[in-house]
C-alpha cells in the first residue's frame, strides 16, 4: 500500500521529465544524427509513416554520426567547448567567493532581517533578465555610467564591454541568487552549537569555520556550483550582449548553426555533446562513495 | 580574595540581554574537585551562568576567577574549561575518533592518538571509533560527547543537561556512571539541570537558582531538608507548607508526615500506589496534607475514606514569611 503510493508520487516528476526533457532530448538527438539538407525542414532523413516498417528502416539507415565527426574535425567547436567550460568555471569560482560570504552573512543576522535580506537577493528577478543585462551595456559601454564615474574620480576610462571580463561580470551578476540560496539553505540549517563546541574545544573563530562550518556546507556548495555552472556553460544571452564577437561560447555557436547557417544537425550535435560533457562527470561524481556528505 | 580550595569564583556577576537581567549580581564559589550542580527552572539564569564560565557570554558586571585569574574577557578557546553540550553537538562529518581528537590539535600526533584511545576506553566505545555520530544510539552519542570534552584534560568539565536527551532507565544508569567517573578523575564537574532528582543524586553541592539569583547553596541534604525559602522548598520535590503554632510557616516533606494515632484529625482523600510506597492526600482543618509512606509487605495501604491522625516532626524547618 505504502509502496504503491510512493510509486504514484514518483509518477508526476517522471511524467514531467518524460514530456519536457526526455522527449525533446530524443528529438534533438535524432536531429544530431541526421544530415543537413537544402530543404524544408533542412535535414534528412525524414520519417515517412505511410511506408510503414520499410519507412522506419530507411529512416534508421539514414542516421549516422557524420555530424559528430565534423565537430571533432573543426577546431572551432573544441575551442568553443573549452572556452565555455573555462568561462563557466571561472564564473562559478567567483560566484562562490562572492556568494558564500553573502549567504554566511545573512545567517548571522537576526531572523527578521534575515528574511528581508533573502528577499533582497531574489528581488532582481522581479525585473526581466534581458533588461538587466541590457542595463549592463549602458553601464559598461565606453561612454557609459562606469566611465562617467571613473572620470568623475579623475581615473582613466576602461573599455570593458565586448570582453570576457564583461561576460564574467554579467554571469556573476545574473546567477548570484542561484549560488546564494542553496548556500543559505545549508548554512541556516546548521546547528550554531557546533561552532560553539569547536570554539569550546580550543578552535579560533577561523579554525572553527574551516573545520566545522565549511565542511558541513559542502552539499550547498556543490548544489550552488552545479546550479550555476551548468546553465552558464550553455548561456547565450550574456555572452551575446556583453561578450561581442571576441567571446566564443557554445550558446552562441548553437545559435549561429541554427539561425545563420541553417545547419540544424550541427547545432543539435553541439547541444548533445555539451549535455554529455556536463552530465557524465556529474554522474561519476555522484557515484563516488563518500564524496557527498550524508 | 581567592580562598584555597576554590577553583572558580563568580564575584558580583551580572549579565543582561536587552532589558532582561539573566544573571543578577551573583557571587558564588565552586570548590576544586567537587561535583557542583546549578539547579533551577528554565529561565532562572543557570544556563547563562554556565555560558559565562565557558566564555560564550561576557559579563556586564563583576569578575569570574578561575584559579584566581580573571577570565571574564577570555574567549572560549583560550579557557581550560570544556563543555558537554545539551544534545551533544557532535560534529556530524567526523567519526567518533575524529570528534574526540578535535580538541587535541596542540598535541603531537602520536600523543593525540594515545589520548583518543584512552578516552575511547574510558567511555567503552573502542569498537565504534570509526562510526559517524548518526550511526550511534543516544546513549553512545552522550558518551562520545563526554569523551570529546574530557580529551583535552580540562580544569573544569561543564555538563549542560547531560541526561536530558536520554530515556529514564538509561538516565539512572548514566547518573551513576557520571558520578563514578568524576570521583575517579578527581575533576571538577559543573552540571546544569532543571531536574531536582538528578541534582540531588549526583551533586556534592548544589545552587538553587531563581530569577537570576542564587536562592540557596549547599549539600543536597541541607538544601532539601532545610530549604531557605518557600520557593526552594517547592522546587525541590513535594512539600506541605503548614502553619506553625508560634506563627509563620514550616516546610514539611510528605515522607516525614506520620499517619497514625496522634495529631491532627484527617480523612484520606486520595491514594496513589507506587509499588515501593504509597502517596496520600489527607483532608484536615489545615487543608489537604500530602504524605508518602513506605509499603510494608503483606500490609494493605490505607483506603480512601479512612480516618487517620496526621503529625509531623517538631523540628520541621521554619520558612521566612
Amino acid at each position: 500500500m505504502k509502496r504503491d503510493r510512493s510509486r504514484l508520487a514518483a509518477l508526476l516528476p517522471g511524467l514531467w521529465l518524460a514530456i519536457f526533457f526526455a522527449f525533446p532530448f530524443l528529438l534533438v538527438l535524432k536531429l544530431s544524427l541526421s544530415d543537413s539538407a537544402l530543404a524544408m525542414p533542412p535535414y534528412t532523413p525524414q520519417l515517412d509513416w505511410n511506408r510503414g516498417l520499410a519507412g522506419v528502416q530507411d529512416f534508421i539507415a539514414g542516421l549516422d554520426f557524420e555530424t559528430y565527426a565534423r565537430l571533432t574535425a573543426d577546431r572551432l567547436y573544441l575551442d568553443a567547448y573549452v572556452s565555455s567550460l573555462r568561462i563557466a568555471g571561472t564564473a562559478t569560482l567567483i560566484l562562490l567567493l562572492v556568494g558564500y560570504p553573502i549567504a554566511y552573512g545573512i545567517t548571522r543576522c537576526p531572523p527578521r532581517l534575515r528574511q528581508m535580506l533573502v528577499m533582497a537577493v531574489i528581488l532582481p528577478f522581479w525585473t526581466s533578465f534581458l533588461i538587466r543585462i541590457y542595463a549592463w551595456i549602458a553601464i559598461l559601454k565606453p561612454a557609459g555610467l562606469l566611465n562617467a564615474a571613473l572620470g568623475g574620480l579623475g581615473l582613466p576610462p576602461v573599455n570593458l564591454l565586448n570582453s570576457e571580463a564583461a561576460v564574467l561580470l554579467g554571469l556573476v551578476y545574473a546567477y548570484l541568487p542561484f549560488m546564494v540560496l542553496p548556500l543559505y539553505a545549508v548554512l541556516e540549517r546548521q546547528d550554531p552549537r557546533l561552532v560553539e563546541a569547536a570554539r569550546d574545544l580550543g578552535s579560533s573563530p577561523i579554525r572553527a569555520f574551516w573545520t566545522v562550518t565549511f565542511p558541513l556546507s559542502v552539499p550547498g556548495v556543490a548544489a550552488g556550483a552545479l546550479l550555476c555552472f551548468i546553465p552558464m556553460a550553455g548561456e547565450f544571452v550574456v555572452p551575446d550582449l556583453l561578450g561581442g564577437s571576441e567571446t566564443l561560447m557554445l550558446g552562441r555557436v548553437i545559435w549561429t548553426e541554427f539561425f545563420a547557417n541553417r545547419d540544424w544537425p550541427a547545432a543539435s550535435a553541439v547541444a548533445v555533446a555539451l549535455l554529455g560533457a556536463l552530465v557524465i562527470p556529474i554522474l561519476l561524481f555522484e557515484r563516488q562513495p563518500g564524496k557527498v556528505i550524508r | 580574595m581567592s580562598v584555597p580550595g576554590d577553583i572558580v569564583r563568580f564575584e558580583g556577576v551580572t549579565k543582561r540581554f536587552g532589558d532582561h537581567t539573566a544573571v543578577d549580581g551573583i557571587t558564588l564559589a565552586i570548590r576544586e574537585g567537587e561535583f557542583f550542580a546549578l539547579l533551577g527552572p528554565s529561565g532562572c539564569g543557570k544556563t547563562t551562568l554556565m555560558r559565562l564560565l565557558a566564555g560564550f557570554e561576557t559579563p556586564d558586571e563583576g569578575r569570574i576567577l578561575l584559579d584566581g585569574q580573571d577570565i571574564a574577557g577570555l574567549p572560549p578557546h583560550r579557557r581550560p574549561v570544556h563543555m558537554m553540550f545539551q544534545s551533544y553537538a557532535l560534529f556530524p562529518h567526523l567519526t567518533v575518533a575524529g570528534n574526540i581528537a578535535y580538541g587535541l590539535r596542540g598535541l603531537p600526533k602520536a600523543e593525540a592518538a594515545d589520548r583518543v584511545a584512552e578516552m575511547l576506553a574510558l567511555v567503552k566505545l573502542e569498537r565504534l571509533a570509526a562510526r559517524k555520530p548518526h550511526q550511534l544510539s543516544g546513549g553512545q552519542q552522550q558518551r562520545v560527547a563526554l569523551a570529546r570534552a574530557l580529551a583535552p584534560r580540562p580544569r573544569i568539565l561543564l555538563l549542560d543537561e547531560p541526561l536530558g536527551a536520554l530515556d529514564r532507565k538509561l538516565r539512572e544508569e548514566t547518573q551513576g556512571e557520571l558520578v563514578a567517573l568524576q570521583r575517579r578523575l578527581g575533576l571538577t564537574f559543573v552540571v546544569v539541570t532543571h531536574d531536582q532528582d538528578e541534582a540531588l543524586a549526583m551533586a556534592d553541592r548544589l545552587a538553587v537558582m531563581q530569577a537570576g539569583h542564587v536562592a540557596q547553596i549547599g549539600a543536597p541534604r541541607e538544601v532539601y531538608e532545610r530549604p531557605a525559602t518557600r520557593a526552594v522548598a517547592e522546587f525541590l520535590g513535594e512539600v506541605n507548607v503548614l502553619a506553625h503554632p508560634d506563627g509563620g510557616w514550616v516546610a514539611v516533606r510528605p515522607e516525614t508526615v506520620v499517619l497514625g494515632e496522634s495529631g491532627l484529625e484527617g480523612c484520606v482523600q486520595e491514594t496513589a500506589y507506587f509499588g515501593d510506597r504509597t502517596r496520600y492526600v489527607v483532608a484536615t482543618v489545615q487543608g489537604p496534607i500530602r504524605a508518602s509512606r513506605a509499603n510494608v509487605a503483606g500490609e494493605a495501604p490505607l483506603p480512601v475514606g479512612a480516618n487517620v491522625r496526621v503529625s509531623w516532626p517538631p523540628d520541621a524547618p521554619r520558612l521566612p514569611a
